[in-house]
């Protein structure tokens, strides 16, 4: 669940932009950093160098020079050390060593290469410490010289650079990620209002709308188109309903007459004469045409809402007894097994909901009916009141043929025949009845497989 | 007995008043409220059928002016809307039963029957009776018990209410949806065979040991109770 959140966070293109962005951020940051780089820690290291060669080329000229001795080239290296603290000066000849250090390392490159390399330093609190310096050795007449100077400023610097380089590119990238992250998830937000949105009016909730906010911007002009379109099919789709429901309401009354008539011509005849079962037969049929008529329009009345004025407490519990007690001849007559299971969570009163009897009464009563008309002989058939804190749940399962998951949608639209052979009372208009007057209610109403049969799940809220 | 039809649809007039002569009864009609108010309360009727909608006055108005002229007459109210708080707005002005159009004349015959029979009962000076018996069945209403021939039968509390319905209107024919808005207490049709199956299985248990049948069908119409 959480994975696969993740998955659809990281496949949106705005979370592949933003990745795309923090790799651009991250170069821009290292091509400034490398830039300033070499402002103030290169510039600094190359001065160092410098001061290396010109002392190296001093010492060397000094050497060269006719009227230098040994001792005077020593007596100016020692000056040389006094001057300084950050110089270090070797002169090696054979055996004896002259200077700051006492021991250099072997293989120092030659002047003019300049190397770094370690030496141990005891400061001035007694403790030893490595230093990194950087050097040339120099072959004088008066013996090897070592030359080298400290660059204590160097390493500091170089150091912090890096420091600061690491923080400020780590900083760019949570920046970046978060920004990037939290831009993803508005996007993302909106994009799923949308989402929610079609689903809803692939439900049939066509009264649904997005919201637009106030700033305008590209989302908003999407939005407001989308509920533009579905004004109109609103309206289509309404005026259609309308124009069905005023075929029926208007057919309503001649079928009316003409009922009336033939009743009134069966008045007389013997009610077993062949033209007195043609004109009953006649009957029955314009009764079933009239009931669809009656149906359709109600249907239709119940989608609109209104009626919650007749709305009282219902007990449920006693609802589902009736229910059961009215079809249970229904169930003996296929020999088919109906048990009604009433369950309560502990320290709860009686199941009852604000509604219409008559009309929860007709739906959970439809839902049974149903399920022993197709469920085959000897089957079962078990309802369950199950009363929770916030609903009571109306659960019908049986054990017959079942609907095919595809057919779940389609089998709550009027007039759909799962089978043509079906053909029956109701017309189609059982189920789509049965889910208006749940809707009125503001419940749901929800079918799943029973492995093998179907279950219908009522839900109603206290 | 004397009817007034308060409707303004002639088919629907002719259709019920031409019912109701042919039964032998005596049919006033009023095709607006205001006429049919003014023969509401000038003349005496046994039964009122007033439509829900009427010209020039509302047919709840019509029964609200009525009952406030003190005029207890039984009233069925007819209307296009059969819908269930349609049903509850006309019992509470006043009716005394809906029927929702189009309806057969066979369940409006029956259910006048009724509201009239109720009317007109003298009230029950013994008071409520104990007992109702048929041929050689007894209905013990205090007792809870069915004997047909002097032998208990075994009964479901349902099929206990159904005939004791059936036999409070002996020879009344009782409609189906009339049979189930008075045992089950719900009102809507609902479009089975579900009533028949249930006054089947009641007459399978009544007619044991081959005694003679007492519940009738009335083709199209409903049941009867009565001997042959």
């Amino acid at each position: 669940m959480w994975l696969e959140r993740f998955r659809v966070f990281i496949r949106t293109s705005i979370w592949r932009f933003t990745l795309i962005f923090t790799l651009i951020v991250i170069l821009i940051c290292s091509s400034i950093l490398a830039v300033v780089y070499q402002f103030t820690v290169g510039e600094q290291k190359r001065q160092i160098a410098q001061q290396v060669t010109i002392a190296a080329q001093g010492f060397a000229d000094l050497s060269n020079s006719s009227s230098m001795t040994e001792t005077d080239f020593q007596i100016a290296i020692q000056q040389r050390i006094d001057k300084s603290g950050a110089i270090i000066l070797v002169l090696r000849n054979d055996d004896k060593v002259i200077g700051n250090l006492s021991s250099l390392p072997k293989n120092l490159a030659q002047f003019p290469q300049l190397q770094h390399f370690p030496i141990a330093v005891v400061n001035h609190l007694g403790e030893t410490t490595v230093e990194i310096v950087l050097g040339t050795s120099l072959d004088t007449g008066f013996g090897s010289l070592s030359i080298a100077l400290f660059d204590n400023n160097y390493q500091v610097l170089e150091k912090n650079f890096q420091t600061a380089s690491i923080v400020a590119l780590i900083f760019a990238l949570v920046i970046t990620l978060i920004s990037g992250f939290l831009l993803n998830r508005r996007v993302l937000s909106r994009v799923k209002e949308i989402g929610g949105l079609t689903a809803n009016v692939k439900a049939g909730r066509l009264k649904s709308r997005l919201p637009i906010s106030t700033k305008q911007d590209e989302f908003d002009m999407i939005a407001d188109q989308i509920n533009q379109m579905l004004d109109e099919i609103d309206d289509l789709v309404n005026s259609v309903a309308q124009v069905t429901d005023n075929v029926a309401h208007d057919l309503r009354t001649p079928l009316s007459r003409i009922r009336i008539s033939i009743e009134g011509s069966l008045v007389g005849l013997d009610e077993n004469s062949i033209d007195a079962q043609w004109r009953i037969g006649l009957l029955e049929e314009i009764d079933q045409i009239i009931d669809t008529f009656n149906a359709m329009l109600e249907l239709s009345r119940l989608e609109k809402g209104v009626q919650k004025s007749a709305f009282v407490p219902v007990n449920i519990e006693t609802l589902c007894h009736d229910v059961v007690d009215l079809a249970s001849p229904l169930a003996e007559e296929k020999n088919q097994k109906i048990t009604l299971h009433v369950k309560t969570d502990d320290g709860l009163a009686l199941s009852k909901v604000k509604g219409e009897p008559n009309l929860l009464f007709r739906a959970i009563f439809n839902v049974v009916d149903n399920a022993i008309k197709y469920t085959q002989e000897s089957g079962n058939i078990s309802i369950t009141c199950h009363t929770s804190a916030q609903k009571v749940e109306i659960i019908v399962c049986d054990n017959g043929p079942g609907v095919a998951k595809e057919h779940y949608d389609a089998v709550f639209r009027r007039l759909y025949q799962l089978d043509s052979s079906r053909q029956g009372d109701g017309f189609g208009l059982g189920l789509p009845i049965v889910k208006a007057i749940i809707e009125l209610h503001g419940g749901s109403i929800a079918l799943s497989s029973g492995h093998p049969g179907l279950t219908v799940t009522i839900s109603l809220d206290h | 007995m004397k009817l007034l039809v308060i409707e303004d649809d002639k088919t629907t007039i002719e259709y019920i008043k031409k019912g109701f002569v042919e039964q032998g009864n005596i049919v006033d009609t009023a095709e607006n409220g205001p006429d049919g108010l003014f023969f509401a309360t000038s003349n005496s009727y046994d039964l009122i059928v007033l439509d829900r909608m009427l010209p020039k006055m509302d047919g709840l108005a019509v029964l609200a002016a009525m009952r406030a002229a003190d005029i207890s007459t039984p009233v069925i109210i007819l209307s296009a809307l059969g819908h269930v708080d349609e049903r509850i707005k006309g019992l509470k002005a006043g009716g005394d039963d809906y029927l929702a159009k189009p309806f057969s004349f066979q369940e409006l015959y029956i259910r006048a029957s009724i509201l009239v029979e109720r009317h007109n009962a003298p009230s029950q000076v013994n008071g409520p009776a104990t007992e109702l018996t048929i041929d050689n069945l007894v209905m013990d209403l205090v007792g809870h018990k069915v004997l047909r021939g002097g032998k208990e039968l075994t009964i479901q509390p349902k099929e206990f209410q159904l005939l004791r319905y059936l036999l409070e209107h002996q020879g009344q024919v009782i409609s189906r949806t009339l049979l189930f808005e008075s045992v089950w207490d719900y009102h809507f049709d609902p479009k089975t065979n579900v009533i028949d199956v249930h006054v089947a299985k009641l007459r399978k248990k009544l007619e044991e040991n081959e005694q003679p049948q007492l519940i009738h069908t009335v083709r199209g119409a409903g049941y009867v109770v009565r001997t042959l």
